[in-house]
């Protein structure tokens, strides 16, 4: 074939084989293709309702951009920055020494603080309800910031969120400082633990044991909320075989012990190098689900299952399991 | 939505500026075919990085400059750069998965005959996803995602005569794969 071959027209392909393999590709989206449509039309709600954090993000960048023309390279590396102007120049500049002033979940930035976070799982808290989050104090610099060092944990696992207080970007000290917590599923924001900044107007919780998505915010009595942070919590899935009777079919179990009874599972298989679907089941009380599979006659057969993304987990997929011939099955030992 | 470019043109138009009712048409249209290149990349998390694809599309859809056959090659690029990144941030083998053996099931079985009915696109994914990487992206982003040979050149960072020579080649191949013919048989 040289490179001055011209076009196929492929809306009508001399092989009539292969003008069924286009009308198969560019089919009409199927139930499974279109799942996410509610969860994109809220995203395309949400980005709608909120233009002025693009307009935020901007004008910090371009503050960090106008500093650094401005000469303020030198400020960046003595580290005089407000924070989180100074934390830009870091991710732009750090390569050649600029400091960051505001590392989240690093210990060495907590000297002294102190908070309180319950351990165990939620109890009934005072119910609050944040303003929306005031204007920052000096136009781009927040007055009340709240990150977290990773925004997906696994389930069960302890989230570590950062914040800083720094009015028109002066760090405060000795500020008490609440974190509100909006778990999915639960109406309202609770109180989940209370903190004091240090000399640098941080402050630091570690949130042990979250086992659903979460939302979080700072709030300072009588002033600023922060933006939210939004934590999704993976569950861990597992899939098991177990020989079936007869010895013909299998039986594969999978479980996800984090993620709440009713929730599906689906099972794949792999094929032709890509997983298709096979079907799905609810996870019962235990929070198993179980599928009947053939055994091969020969060779194997690859399983996997996804467990999707609800409202109170983020997505997990399992490790493969590989379903062998009949014979070895039945423990019979394969040839060398 | 139909393919009408006049029609398309207008749906993005109304997209760009908020309208919601457009831009679920223009998802719904797009969100498939965007799913199943992906899946012809080898993309393990095609849901994910199909969200990230739309959540940057979202992002900057009011700077967009274009018709409708600039935002399906604009799509598909940021498509492409997501899986990328979500490829370099993953370890993972796509020869291994592209080469895995395909087992037959050894005898029908009520839940494997729910798959097989509804086989017929995910199969023809599976089988382009078994070209030759260059071929496989090439036939994707001309046939899946409908760009024009100008604008796959442009994606791919090739020549347009070897976009061609790409999609000639992996036509050829799929033509004599018998399982195209077998899709042909379902399909009538």
């Amino acid at each position: 074939v040289s490179a001055d071959v011209p076009d196929p027209d492929l809306t009508e392909l001399a092989d009539p084989a292969l003008n069924g393999l286009v009308r198969a590709l560019t089919a009409n989206g199927t139930a499974d293709e279109l799942a996410g449509r509610p969860a994109t039309l809220a995203m395309f709600r949400d980005s709608r309702r909120r233009p002025h954090r693009r307009r935020f993000a901007v004008s910090l960048i371009s503050a960090a951009a106008a500093v650094v023309l401005a000469g303020g390279i030198a400020a960046a590396y003595t580290a005089a920055l407000p924070r989180p102007v100074q934390h830009i120049a870091y991710r732009m500049l750090g390569s050649i020494g600029v400091p960051d002033t505001h590392r989240p979940g690093s210990p060495a930035r907590m000297p002294g603080f102190t908070a309180t976070i319950p351990a165990t799982a939620p109890a009934p808290a005072t119910t609050v309800r944040p303003r929306p989050a005031g204007r920052p104090g000096a136009g781009t610099v927040p007055d009340l910031v709240l990150v977290a060092a990773q925004t997906r944990i696994p389930a069960g696992g302890q989230a570590v969120l950062s914040g800083w207080l720094a009015p028109a970007g002066r760090p405060e000290a000795g500020i008490r400082v609440r974190l509100l917590e909006h778990a999915a599923g639960r109406p309202g924001w609770r109180v989940a633990g209370t903190g004091v900044t240090d000399g640098h107007g941080d402050m630091s919780w570690p949130v042990p044991d979250l086992t659903s998505n979460a939302s979080f915010r700072l709030m300072v009595r009588g002033g600023a909320v922060s933006s939210p942070v939004f934590i999704t919590v993976v569950p861990s899935v597992t899939l098991g075989l177990a020989a079936g009777q007869p010895p013909s079919v299998g039986t594969l179990t999978a479980r996800a012990p984090f993620a709440q009874a009713g929730d599906v599972v689906v099972l794949q298989v792999l094929s032709g190098g890509v997983w298709h679907r096979l079907g799905e089941h609810v996870l019962d009380r235990e929070h198993q689900a179980s599928f009947t599979v053939l055994v091969p006659a020969s060779g194997d057969v690859a399983y996997r299952v996804v467990l999707p993304r609800t409202a109170t987990h983020g997505a997990a997929v399992s490790g493969p399991v590989r379903v062998a011939a009949a014979r070895a099955t039945r423990g019979r030992r394969a040839p060398p | 939505m139909g393919t009408d470019a006049d029609d398309f043109d207008d749906v993005l138009s109304r997209a760009r500026s908020g309208d919601e009712t457009a831009f679920m048409r223009l998802w719904d249209h797009l969100h498939p075919r965007l799913l199943r290149y992906l899946r012809v990349l080898g993309c393990d998390e095609t849901d994910d990085v199909a969200s990230e694809t739309w959540l940057q599309a979202v992002r900057d859809l009011s700077r967009f400059d274009g018709g409708a056959d600039d935002f399906r090659g604009w799509l598909f690029g940021i498509g492409r750069h997501r899986a990328i990144d979500a490829s370099r941030s993953r370890i993972r083998s796509r020869h291994r998965l592209l080469t895995a053996a395909v087992v037959p099931v050894a005898e029908p079985s009520p839940v494997e005959d729910e798959v097989l009915d509804g086989l017929s696109t995910r199969q023809a994914v599976a089988m382009v996803a078994g070209l030759s990487r260059d071929q496989a992206e090439v036939v994707a982003l001309r046939i899946i995602a409908g760009l024009d040979t100008a604008a796959v050149a442009g994606i791919l960072g090739k020549s347009p005569g070897a976009v061609r020579v790409a999609l000639h080649r992996g036509l050829r191949t799929l033509s004599a794969d018998p399982r195209v013919r077998a899709l042909e048989e379902v399909d009538q």
